[in-house]
């Protein structure tokens, strides 16, 4: 029969265009699928959260021991924290087959010319209703704070410089005022805050009568950690 | 015309046919896979997640759910407007972890946060759904937003 060739060339270049457009749209699905996939979403949203929770935990925890002074309250706040956020992931993300399991490392080393708040959090969670298994994440939320009083000739506390650095060594810019507290003595004094950056403040005590004693102190920064340090003259 | 040359142009008329039905029928394919959910859905799911992101990381969800201030519903409904693209419709509901004998959550905006209108639906052409879990200073709240085009 004649005239079979022109059809057949119609139909093989049909059946090119289609399966070159289904090549190109899969292409297209698989190089984006990886970033975009549902459960890639869940898995970010958790990460997010816990980076979140962690700093929630260090803030938290300086809060608690700054007002009862007991680690046992310390440990029963990171517990609770804990065991809500962990009891919440399922239900928010039901049908999901969302677990998680958490470790909390915390340390409040306080009262010292050195001092710091930290906590550290490692999750793992799996994503059971994606087939998606261990995802895990460590998370640490840190602030050191140092101190160092300054004389005047006249053996008078002039001033105190502090120098605030969170996690990873970053400096702590940009405090208000009132993120500091300085105790002489147990007692509250107001003070000039000067910003040097590079974590630097200076505290300039106003009431330029003080001879020694103990200096504690205070500084919280945005994210609500707290930490104390002490030093004496 | 001799008759063969006649079979020649209605071969020729049938392989045009042909080729065109493909392009026709190739687009209408890549349509129905957008439809079930391709790569359009997850353009609006990644922007959804990048929004809601933003939001919290810029400590916005902090001040207007950690406060619970009026108008927090309707601040965060301006948020969302200004910051998803336009022609986007949304609805966010958002909900407390609250504690009894078990843990529930609990619709807690007041207003319908949305720039939906009952005509709006009907044109939707593509819809999805970030859940977004947020701890703050305020609690936990479990974020449902639902995007469509």
């Amino acid at each position: 029969m004649r005239g079979q060739f022109t059809l057949a060339i119609a139909l093989i270049l049909s059946l090119t265009i289609i399966a070159a457009s289904l090549t190109t749209y899969e292409s297209g699905v698989f190089y984006k699928g990886l970033k975009s996939k549902h459960y890639v979403y869940i898995a970010k949203s958790i990460e997010s959260d816990f980076r979140r929770l962690v700093r929630i935990i260090a803030s938290n925890i300086s809060l608690t021991y700054s007002l009862t002074g007991s680690m046992n309250d310390v440990l029963n706040c990171v517990e609770n924290l804990k065991s809500r956020w962990l009891s919440s992931l399922p239900i928010i993300y039901s049908g999901y087959g969302v677990q998680a399991s958490m470790d909390v490392s915390i340390d409040l080393l306080w009262n010292r010319t050195a001092s710091r708040t930290l906590a550290v959090g490692d999750v793992r969670v799996n994503i059971t209703g994606f087939g998606f298994y261990l995802y895990t994440y460590r998370f640490t939320a840190e602030l050191n704070l140092t101190v160092e009083p300054k004389l005047n000739a006249n053996h008078i506390l002039e001033n105190v410089t502090v120098r605030l650095l969170r996690e990873g060594g970053v400096p702590v810019d940009f405090l208000n005022p009132s993120s500091f507290k300085l105790y002489i003595n147990n007692t509250l004094h107001d003070v000039d805050v000067e910003m040097l950056g590079g974590g630097v403040y200076v505290l300039k005590v106003r009431d330029l009568t003080v001879a020694g004693g103990d200096i504690l102190v205070k500084a919280v920064d945005s994210r609500q950690i707290m930490v104390y340090a002490l030093s004496s003259i | 015309m001799n008759r063969s040359a006649q079979i020649r142009v209605v071969e020729a008329i049938v392989a045009i046919i042909i080729v065109f039905a493909a392009v026709g029928f190739s687009n209408r394919i890549l349509c129905m896979l957008e439809e079930w959910g391709g790569r359009y859905g997850d353009e609006l799911k990644a922007v959804g997640f990048n929004v809601l992101d933003s939001l919290a990381e810029s400590g916005s969800l902090e001040i207007l759910l950690g406060n619970n201030s009026i108008s927090w519903e309707r601040d965060l409904e301006v948020a969302l407007i200004t910051l998803l693209p336009a022609n986007t419709y949304f609805n966010l509901t958002v909900y407390a972890v609250q504690e009894d004998t078990v843990i529930f959550l609990k619709p807690i905006n007041r207003e319908p946060i949305t720039n939906l209108t009952p005509k709006s639906w009907s044109q939707l052409t593509t819809a999805t759904t970030i859940t977004y879990m947020y701890t703050g200073s305020g609690g936990i709240f479990a974020l449902y937003l639902v995007l469509g085009d």
